[in-house]
């Protein structure tokens, strides 16, 4: 009974913590029930600017080909909230990045989540969006 | 028992993480003075604070004819009836000016007080707008957008006046308001005589509650409570530069506008 109990306050606070703090655009374009992760994504270029930063990557597809991917991050004091600094990616950086996807099936996503070649992970509102 | 007792702790944790978890972390160059919250001060609510970009609000009462028509118009990033971003006619997509009570409902991540002679200034760390709360004791134009001479513009973030309530709490109503604005993010309207009132409570020296209401009645078939938020006083008494630049925010859209296309 505890254990669900405990586990019931956990589901109650972070409901009640989700909400504020995190989009400033809509996220309606893209599937936050999908986990897109982008292996040895190469950074071409991020702009860490507001409303929202913009991450372009090359990344190389099951077969070989080279994709280009389109990210929309936080923006600065979002990120910031979060660890980041405008020099915590840039471009040349090869990393990893998990992304919600656009439901359309085009090379666009939200990022989620970096790990950079030494292991740093830099995630953005990953606690905001527990709940949803 | 026991389970009156895990659930009782379970909603008090619950209300206090609300407000406190939606915070910024603190800076780590925050002194250990300020971790520590002391009684609020007389009359004094100026400093700079902190809080959620979204706060959490109620829903509006029903509208009216006209207060519908006008919601039905706009379509929002953000709430139930978000769209993606190419289809917005959110203003505040290309820098519009947010005006108010939006910049009191949304991107309220920073703002300030200073209490000065004759006024009260609010000074907003998004867009880096002030607002002049007169505390002279004048009242609020009556003639805004009226016809003849002297009548006042409707503006953006409309006319303020402020007084104290009691020693720690700090009211705003704010008037004449350029429609052009919407009242918060998710595309509610306001119209140029809405009456809206802020009450600053100071809780303590750390901690000021904001209560939101709007009185319009060619919108709302009631007065619409909005919301009521607290926020922290910012351990670094200084502003981030928080700013919506029109070129950005075009070539963002612009970049983006494929992933919200159909299939």
């Amino acid at each position: 009974m505890r254990t669900r109990i405990v586990a019931f306050a956990f589901v109650i606070t972070v409901t009640l913590t989700a909400a504020p703090g995190f989009a400033h655009h809509s996220d309606v374009a893209y599937d936050q029930a999908k986990r897109t992760t982008l292996k040895d994504a190469k950074v071409i270029s991020y702009a860490w600017r507001n409303p929202h930063g913009i991450m372009v990557l090359d990344v190389k597809d099951e077969t070989g080909e080279v994709v280009r991917w389109t990210l929309e991050t936080g923006s600065p004091s979002s990120l910031m909230t979060d660890g980041w600094t405008k020099n915590s990616v840039v471009a040349g950086d090869v990393i990893t990045v998990d992304a919600n996807p656009a439901r359309n099936g085009t090379k666009f996503g939200r990022m989620l989540r970096v790990t950079k070649a030494d292991g740093t992970v830099l995630s953005w509102g990953e606690r905001n969006r527990a709940s949803q | 028992m026991k389970i009156n007792v895990y659930l009782r702790s379970v909603i008090a944790f619950s209300l206090i993480a609300t407000p406190a978890l939606a915070q910024r972390p603190q800076p780590p160059q925050a002194s250990a003075a300020t971790k520590t919250s002391g009684p609020a001060p007389r009359r004094d609510i100026s400093g700079h604070w902190l809080g959620p970009v979204s706060p959490r609000k109620e829903p509006p009462p029903p509208m009216t004819a006209l207060g519908q028509q006008l919601f039905d118009a706009t379509k929002p990033l953000q709430g139930p009836r978000a769209v993606p971003i190419a289809q917005t006619n959110d203003p505040l997509v290309t820098c519009n000016p947010e005006g108010f009570p939006r910049s009191a409902l949304f991107e309220t991540r920073g703002f300030a007080f200073e209490h000065v002679p004759r006024r009260t200034l609010q000074l907003l760390q998004y867009q880096r707008i002030w607002r002049e709360i007169w505390t002279d004791g004048r009242p609020l134009p009556t003639n805004v957008g009226a016809p003849g001479k002297d009548a006042r513009d409707p503006r953006y973030y409309g006319y303020s006046i402020g007084s104290w309530a009691d020693d720690y709490t700090f009211v705003v109503t704010t008037t004449g308001f350029n429609e052009d604005a919407w009242a918060d993010e998710r595309g509610d309207p306001r119209s140029m005589d809405a009456k809206v009132e802020e009450r600053y409570r100071r809780i303590d020296h750390d901690h000021l509650e904001l209560s939101v209401t709007i009185d319009d009645p060619k919108i709302y078939t009631k007065p619409y409570f909005v919301m009521k938020q607290v926020y922290t006083w910012a351990p670094v008494q200084e502003f981030e530069e928080q700013l919506c630049i029109p070129s950005e925010a075009l070539e963002y859209r612009e970049t983006f506008r494929p992933a919200g296309t159909a299939k």
